[in-house]
């Protein structure tokens, strides 16, 4: 189990580095200058010249003075301690600091809506294994194939639309109070809604088959008993591998649900510093959603294996 | 023994006809209507990509200040936008644009990911160690997050961006063709073509590939959606291509803005888009069943 762990850390970390570099590269090799873009678009004026000494003063700043290989061991130096110093866009604060005020919002939508679906999901997955191939069953795994193959801000315009405009249930913009919270969480939602419910019909069916299921109903056991107490519990472990990535995909995924409901979390302002070609920024949150992404999916596979001791003995986590 | 004159005629004329590789598989296709209404939705929706633009009276970059904002009516059958352009108008350039982008990415993704998946799975040893380390790196991170910083290095054009989508979603392709060339290279004809002296080129162009082809169209019918989302959600975040070149996702976010008052501006690109995104899954469902009865 250790050496499973250390291997893992290892290869997250050579992995980060990797994307450290291939984005540095990227966007060392990308046209434009900060200084003369912001003048342009800022003051309106045709000449973009500055005066050498504030780009050099500028420049000296951010280190770009320096030599590309020395600019990049300083940003791995620095970001293994979490700090990415300030962007172009804010100067006045640190990237790590808007990281940690923005992220929390994006971060709570995810796990929101990873908690409303497993509460529909869940039970929907149910009802169409016990229900197979009658009309319910079919409404379900359509519903759920419709979930699973829209993107999440399509999802949000019918939300917007059934739900704010027609029905006027809910609001439809603003930020700050709780019920701004459920049309962004309901998009996020349905994607998960959809492989949970899938995967748990999917699951339930084959266990529903095996044998000492049969066993159980033959014994007499109601639905409570065999459904719900043998047959459930071999398919909710597994799941964590079914919402594991889909929590890892969603934190990176609320950029577009941010976007369209203008929510001020980390994905509204990554994609905002990648429009301004505000480079520190773009980097250090490329490095930071990446590291939380492979992180989320280590710890899942971790908490997969304690829970599942053949899962541990065939993915070689033990000896 | 035979009655009845009319059924030694039909015993007559029966013939058993030869059916082809494709023959079989478009029986087994035909069986999910879904499959084939998508099938037949995605060649309608080609035909509008080509015929629309040539034949719509109005073009993308046409303002008209005296119809702002207007409902669907014969003149504009999908009304007009906030600069009095035809809504269907750019719906159907929109439709171009993703369509270019699906098929464009997954072409740059099928070539690279066949080139890496064979090679590493044909080579094997050290090679393969090394270019499937690589895509496992690629895998473990969110395509999203490379494909956004190589828009902003590549810059904002049609082109660019569908090389942007294919060179970050390649990995899965990779993975799918080295695991058919393992399978492929044990089989007894393969050992048979080598002992005549077929390369090793050969023996991947005529002998791999071609048995690999049902499982890299399957992938590729669920990845050209793909593309076309991502298309879309790099325009939706103001990264897509450079306006006034209309794509789906820019006019979601353009409509988002005008929703409570102008509603249509939205629902017609998020309903086009979402029929043709359902249409390409469905396709892609029933293709999967096509080449593997199995996973019914």
């Amino acid at each position: 189990m250790l050496k499973y762990v250390v291997k893992r850390i290892g290869f997250i970390i050579i992995a980060l580095f990797f994307v450290s570099l291939i984005t540095f590269i990227l966007i060392k090799s990308a046209p434009g200058n900060y200084v003369e873009t912001e003048r342009l678009l800022s003051q309106n004026v045709t000449d973009v010249t500055v005066p050498p000494e504030v780009k050099a003063a500028w420049e000296k700043a951010y280190h770009l003075d320096k030599p590309a290989w020395q600019q990049f061991l300083i940003f791995i130096a620095n970001a293994a301690r979490f700090e990415f110093g300030p962007s172009f866009q804010y100067p006045s604060t640190t990237i790590e600091k808007i990281i940690m005020r923005t992220f929390p919002i994006s971060f709570r939508l995810a796990v929101m809506a990873i908690g409303l679906a497993l509460i529909i999901g869940i039970p929907l997955g149910i009802i169409a294994a016990v229900k197979k191939d009658t009309i319910v069953d079919r409404i379900a795994i359509l519903l759920s194939m419709i979930g699973t193959s829209l993107p999440n801000y399509v999802m949000a315009v019918f939300l917007i639309y059934v739900l704010a405009l027609e029905l006027h249930l809910v609001p439809s913009i603003g930020w700050g109070e709780p019920k701004h919270y459920v049309l962004p969480v309901l998009s996020l939602a349905i994607g998960p809604i959809g492989s949970i419910t899938r995967y748990m019909r999917a699951s339930l069916v084959e266990t529903l088959n095996r044998e000492y299921i049969r066993v159980a109903w033959a014994k007499g056991g109601g639905f409570r008993e065999v459904v719900l107490k043998h047959a459930l519990r071999n398919s909710l472990i597994p799941l964590i591998t079914v919402v594991g990535p889909q929590l890892a995909y969603l934190t990176v995924g609320t950029v577009f649900v941010e976007n369209l409901f203008n929510i001020p979390g980390l994905g509204k302002f990554y994609a905002t510093a990648a429009i301004y070609r505000d480079y520190p920024m773009v980097m250090g949150t490329t490095v930071f959603f990446a590291t939380i992404v492979m992180l989320t999916n280590f710890i899942v596979d971790i908490i997969y294996g304690i829970l599942d001791p053949r899962i541990r003995k065939r993915s070689m986590m033990e000896g | 023994m035979v009655e009845n004159y009319n059924d030694v005629k039909t015993i007559n004329t029966f013939e058993i006809k030869e059916r082809s590789y494709f023959s079989i598989l478009w029986g087994r296709f035909k069986k999910n209507k879904m499959a084939v209404i998508s099938l037949y939705f995605i060649i309608f929706l080609i035909v509008v990509a080509i015929v629309g633009p040539l034949v719509s009276p109005y073009h993308y970059t046409m303002m008209d200040y005296t119809a702002l904002y207007q409902t669907p009516n014969a003149k504009h059958w999908m009304g007009t936008d906030d600069g009095g352009r035809d809504l269907a108008t750019l719906i159907v350039y929109g439709l171009r644009n993703a369509l270019i982008v699906g098929f464009g990415a997954g072409l740059v993704e099928v070539f690279i990911g066949i080139l890496i998946g064979a090679i590493a799975g044909y080579l094997g040893g050290q090679v393969d160690n090394i270019l499937m380390r690589f895509v496992d790196i690629m895998f473990a991170l969110p395509s999203f997050l490379l494909n956004l910083v190589l828009v902003v290095v590549l810059g904002r054009s049609l082109f660019t961006i569908l090389l942007a989508i294919g060179l970050t979603s390649w990995a899965g392709m990779a993975r799918l063709v080295r695991g058919q060339v393992l399978t492929v290279k044990q089989l007894e004809y393969i050992e048979a073509a080598k002992a005549l002296g077929a390369s090793n080129l050969t023996i991947i162009l005529r002998y791999v590939i071609p048995n690999s082809v049902g499982p890299i169209a399957v992938a590729l019918s669920f990845n050209i959606p793909g593309a076309m989302m991502m298309e879309s959600g790099l325009s939706l975040i103001g990264l897509g291509v450079m306006p006034p070149m209309p794509s789906w996702g820019g006019l979601i976010s353009q409509g988002s803005r005008w929703m409570l008052s102008y509603p249509h501006m939205i629902l017609f690109p998020a309903g086009a888009f979402a029929l043709t995104i359902l249409a390409f899954t469905f396709f892609g469902d029933g293709l999967r069943d096509a080449f593997d009865p199995k996973t019914e």
